[in-house]
């Protein structure tokens, strides 16, 4: 039973994290061809030169992920893209 | 090396080193721990005396200054520029105490040149193993929890230094987790900065200028919150990333070895000078000036706040190559260098990096 609840718990927190009640979030490559998640994980945030990332709220077309934004929408509870430009920051 | 060609130009350039003795490292070693200190120093006399006005802070900033420093918040590493010509002392240009970069060809790159180049030879360069073990210092002193987010932009350069910085805090046993400066979250729920999967960020390394951040809409909260989320580098970093620091190194040192003249108006005295914005990054709006007269400058949008004056350096030509020394300290030692060179008077973030060996 232990084993079950914890599956459970698994399942429930990656639907929430990759449907969420409010966003769609999908791993892709340069082109918008879906990556796993892991690699997002694994990568730096956007990886070398940006990719694999997440993009938020795209949609799935032709296979791949159009629209949406890389910075995910902010929630009732959250709110996101206070920080953050275009550039380069190093000195 | 992702980042090793600019414009049809290398970036990454082995067509020369340069052969440095071991007076050279005892010099440079000496001279960095030494400006290392003062400025530790100069911080601790600045939050003391809350004297912040020169720096340009906001009100919140001072704050975060404050409490950052009185609270030991830790420091990672940073980067000292020197003018050095191998017979007088190494000059200090500007310290790079926030976003230090050029990391990956110092700790790593140039250290396998030498190994492809001269088996058993040896460098000015235990970078890496003090990132590795001031991680595992940080850790095992609380500094920074078992995780450590790493906030960044998509910069090639800034990410390749994200990237040597987490494998060596991921070497040091801190799980890490990457995230755009603009994933950052922040939760009505815990008021606690948060990442992706909305949970609280306890530790941050940032690849992002604090006088940048301090402005954003996430600004006040990330300056009210500098205990809660743990920063590195540490918001008292403002003070020594900040061009007024050469000036204020000056007047409590007047004549140093290590030290150029600096001043935060138009130096009577000084025929030859340099004249660079408070805040500014990779040799941007910098202006030369010879005998009065203008010989070098570079654009960018900086100098909004103003000014510093420093006598121009004595800076080697060999043969049109001048060289900058970048000096690392991790934690609170000098650990290595990596040359870059320019063309001209201006270092810049297109100025190539040649290695070196020790003989």
């Amino acid at each position: 039973m232990k084993s079950n609840t914890q599956l459970a718990c698994v399942l429930l927190a990656t639907t929430v994290v990759l449907t969420g009640c409010a966003q769609r979030r999908d791993c892709v490559d340069a082109q918008g061809n879906p990556r796993p998640d892991s690699e997002c994980r694994r990568s730096m945030a956007g990886g070398f030169i940006g990719y694999p990332r997440y993009i938020y709220g795209g949609t799935l077309r032709n296979g791949k992920v159009v629209g949406g934004s890389t910075t995910p929408k902010s929630s009732n509870s959250v709110s996101r893209g206070g920080f953050g430009r275009v550039g380069s920051f190093g000195s | 090396m992702v980042y090793h060609t600019h414009q049809d130009r290398p970036y990454w350039y082995e067509s020369a080193y340069y052969l440095l003795t071991d007076e050279d490292v005892e010099r440079l070693e000496n001279a960095t721990n030494e400006l290392h200190q003062m400025a530790l120093q100069l911080v601790d006399e600045v939050v003391q005396r809350g004297d912040y006005d020169l720096f340009c802070l906001t009100e919140f900033s001072k704050k975060a200054v404050e409490r950052s420093w009185r609270d030991r918040h830790a420091t990672l590493y940073g980067r000292f520029d020197l003018a050095y010509d191998g017979v007088g002392p190494p000059k200090l240009l500007e310290y790079n105490a926030d976003t230090p970069t050029s990391l990956l060809e110092a700790a790593v790159v140039q250290w396998q040149w030498l190994q492809a180049v001269a088996p058993g030879g040896d460098q000015f360069n235990s970078i890496w193993e003090a990132l590795v073990s001031r991680w595992q210092q940080l850790k095992a002193t609380g500094a920074v929890g078992s995780v450590v987010h790493f906030g960044h932009e998509e910069s090639v350069e800034d990410l390749m230094t994200v990237c040597l910085l987490r494998d060596a805090a991921e070497e040091a046993g801190i799980t890490t987790i990457g995230l755009h400066m603009g994933e950052i979250g922040w939760s009505t729920e815990v008021f606690r900065f948060v990442d992706l999967e909305n949970q609280p960020i306890q530790s941050l390394f940032k690849l992002y200028p604090w006088e940048i951040l301090a402005r954003e809409p996430f600004g006040d909260r990330a300056l009210a919150n500098v205990s809660e989320t743990r920063w590195l580098e540490p918001a008292w970093k403002m003070l020594l990333s900040n061009k007024v620091l050469l000036a204020e190194l000056w007047r409590r040192h007047p004549g140093h070895p290590n030290l150029l003249p600096a001043f935060l108006e138009v130096p009577g005295s000084l025929a030859d000078y340099v004249r660079k914005p408070i805040f500014s990054r990779e040799g941007a709006n910098v202006s030369v000036v010879q005998g009065g007269v203008g010989r070098e400058s570079t654009g960018g949008g900086y100098g909004a706040e103003g000014f510093v004056y420093q006598a121009l350096a004595p800076i080697p030509d060999f043969g049109g190559n001048r060289p900058v020394i970048g000096s690392w300290v991790v934690g609170d030692e000098s650990c290595g260098i990596g040359i870059r060179e320019s063309d001209g008077w201006i270092t810049q973030d297109t100025s190539r990096f040649v290695p070196h060996c020790l003989g």
